[in-house]
């Protein structure tokens, strides 16, 4: 990493281990993770189940539950700032003013007793001392700009009045209304219809570009990823396995985990009559073994990759991996 | 196609519909009870050997229609055929016969297995039942059905908890192929699944499919997968059967409005952060009656398209679009 590079980041992810206490041992759910995100840039965090993303991102706004997880290391610097050794009360301050988050479900942000007006201002109310009329005003505003249709009278509406799509727009109108510099979104569209989600994907971008705001987005699609995202991290089994720009990691792949999940996915551009999926089953993330933590499922695999330790090595600028042999990668 | 084979199945003019549960304000106020339209008039006709697939959004019937042909819900009007009887025929032989013939493969299969039958007890339960094989050769049939479907023989004596999301969906579909259907019913069985486990099952889908010249009927929201599996396609809005065609007239030249605004949105495997144009968020919004359902959402629709519902405008042999301006 250059020290340029460093000068922009607004996060910056170092080393980070987060494991979980279950019966029967310490399962690691992450190991080593290190990134950055700077300024108005998208980082897009691509993986499949179980391999950490979401509990990455929980743990950056330290919304993991101890017991059981438990963060072994590392640091997570926000504008400079280590949050994990905020005390409490800051970082709850922190939490829906400057870093903000929208989950998969919009019911988990959501009561669904309550006006959703009411809700969406509930963080201006809060962080922003704004009075009840005020944040009215203010709140109604944030429901036109996601383009809620007669947004002064849908205001008291109930969360079972609105569609999913609907009710994911107002979540992102919730985690804008402080105008956050750092949106961390988990999987935002996948409950969502494919025109639905093209809705959604259009709206954070053009908020993002409206208040040069920085984001994580978190997917198991590597299609919903290249099409925002300016930046890439795959993630498997814990670890980032490949870095870089979009266009460079999904134009010139160099982890065989990241040319399977290309692989594997239907195209919808070109007809094959067969898919190359990736063989076998993500490992035990109880039972960690030494080596690359793909090297079971790798067809590219040698000796070296059973024992010798991997990380995220730099293969061209901007873009690393953490193959042995990314050179083998084709 | 020059000589058209006999369809293994035909959905003709098909409507099914759920009661909305009644208040105690409406019974009170003696409304009369008000039917949800699931389905409206969908025709359609599968070719043994054939996988069509059939897409939509959620709330399209798709999956409605499904089991309809399954026969868990019930038609109000029109026939489903199969092999040219009614489906809905109740000669028990005949009943016994479809459900040999035709089988279900669901989303979840964890939701669909008795967690407390290890697989190889699942698998021969039904066998005996079907009495697809004499007794003794059960246990044969079932390390069988295991290598079939790419399921270790050590698997026979796991519970399903013990089992990933790929291996039960292999599971499911062993169970389904055990009594040697001719019809599988797959209702989005890679939906549940990650990407790189979906290209196994999708490719078992296809080597069974040669193997045992199964007809399938693919439920599914992604148009990747379906695109990739399907013969003909068959695109689903609010309960009516908007538009069929071969892979290729559906991917390639798409007649409906519908279907052009449902392939634009699957995002591509190309990385280009593209300029979206924000829209107003869609509401549930009810077509005016009698006009076209998609009307309210349609960029090109006409006064003409809220009055009058379109009518299937025939493109070719193979390609029909219910839509005011189709091949226009």
């Amino acid at each position: 990493m250059s020290p340029a590079a460093d000068a922009g980041a607004l996060l910056r992810v170092e080393a980070l281990e987060i494991a979980f206490r279950v019966r029967g041992g310490d399962v690691l759910a992450t190991r080593g993770v290190s990134f950055e995100v700077r300024q108005g840039e998208t980082l897009g965090l691509v993986g499949e189940s179980g391999s950490g993303k979401s509990v990455l991102c929980r743990a950056l706004l330290r919304l993991l539950p101890s017991p059981p997880a438990q963060i072994r290391g590392g640091r997570v610097l926000f504008d400079g700032v280590d949050l994990l050794a905020l005390p409490e009360a800051r970082m709850r301050e922190i939490r829906g003013t400057d870093i903000a988050m929208v989950f998969q479900n919009p019911m988990t942000s959501l009561s669904p007793v309550w006006p959703i007006g009411d809700q969406v201002t509930e963080g201006l109310r809060i962080h922003r001392g704004l009075s009840k009329s005020a944040a009215r005003d203010r709140g109604v505003e944030l429901l036109r700009a996601i383009g809620i249709p007669d947004a002064a009278r849908r205001y008291d509406d109930h969360p079972s009045q609105w569609s999913g799509g609907m009710l994911q727009r107002a979540v992102i109108a919730m985690a804008m209304a402080c105008g956050p510099r750092l949106l961390l979104a988990d999987e935002p569209t996948t409950a969502l219809d494919v025109t639905i989600q093209e809705q959604i994907l259009a709206l954070l971008a053009d908020l993002q570009a409206k208040n040069g705001m920085a984001m994580v987005l978190v997917s198991h699609d590597i299609g919903v990823v290249a099409e925002t995202c300016d930046r890439i991290a795959v993630m498997y089994a814990g670890t980032l396995v490949e870095t870089g720009p979009a266009a460079e990691v999904l134009g010139n792949p160099r982890h065989p985990y990241t040319l399977g999940l290309m692989r594997s996915s239907p195209r919808m551009d070109e007809h094959a009559t067969r898919l190359q999926p990736i063989p076998g089953q993500p490992p035990d993330l109880a039972r960690p073994a030494p080596g690359c933590p793909f090297v079971e499922r790798c067809t590219f695999a040698r000796d070296a990759c059973r024992h010798e330790s991997v990380r995220l090595r730099e293969v061209a600028p901007g873009h690393a991996s953490a193959c042995l042999f990314p050179e083998s990668v084709v | 196609m020059t000589v058209a084979a006999a369809p293994l199945l035909t959905v003709r003019d098909v409507h099914v519909r759920f009661a909305k549960p009644r208040g105690l304000v409406d019974l009170l106020l003696r409304r009369p009870a008000s039917a949800v339209r699931a389905v409206e008039g969908a025709n359609l006709a599968l070719l043994p050997g054939e996988t069509l697939g059939l897409v939509g959004e959620s709330g399209s019937g798709k999956t409605t229609l499904g089991r309809a042909i399954l026969g868990i819900h019930r038609v109000a009007e029109g026939d489903i055929l199969y092999r040219g009887r009614a489906m809905g025929d109740p000669m028990p032989d005949w009943q016994q016969r479809l459900r040999r013939e035709v089988q279900m493969v669901f989303q979840d299969p964890y939701s669909s297995l008795n967690p407390r039958m290890t697989i190889a007890q699942t698998l021969a339960e039904v066998l005996r039942f079907h009495r697809v094989v004499p007794t003794d050769g059960v246990d044969d049939e079932v390390k069988r059905l295991l290598d079939v479907v790419g399921l270790p023989q050590t698997m026979a004596t796991r519970y399903p908890r013990a089992m990933s999301g790929g291996q039960r969906q292999r599971v499911g579909l062993a169970r389904a192929l055990a009594v040697r259907p001719s019809l599988l019913v797959l209702d989005e069985p890679v939906a549940a699944l990650d990407v790189s486990i979906q290209a196994q099952i999708l490719n078992l889908l296809a080597d069974l499919r040669e193997a045992l010249g199964l007809s399938m009927l693919f439920v599914a929201h992604d148009l990747s997968v379906v695109r990739h599996v399907s013969d003909r396609v068959a695109v689903m809005y609010r309960g009516r059967l908007v538009e069929q065609g071969t892979r290729d007239e559906i991917f390639t030249a798409p007649a409906h409005p519908y279907t052009r605004m449902l392939l634009t949105a699957v995002p591509q495997l190309v990385a280009r952060k593209r300029a979206r144009v924000v829209q107003p968020a869609t509401e549930m919004t009810e077509a005016t009656a009698g006009g076209c359902p998609f009307a309210p959402r349609c960029p090109q629709a006409v006064d003409r398209c809220r009055a009058e519902a379109p009518a299937e405008v025939r493109l070719s042999p193979t390609h029909i679009a219910a839509c005011h301006f189709a091949g226009g």
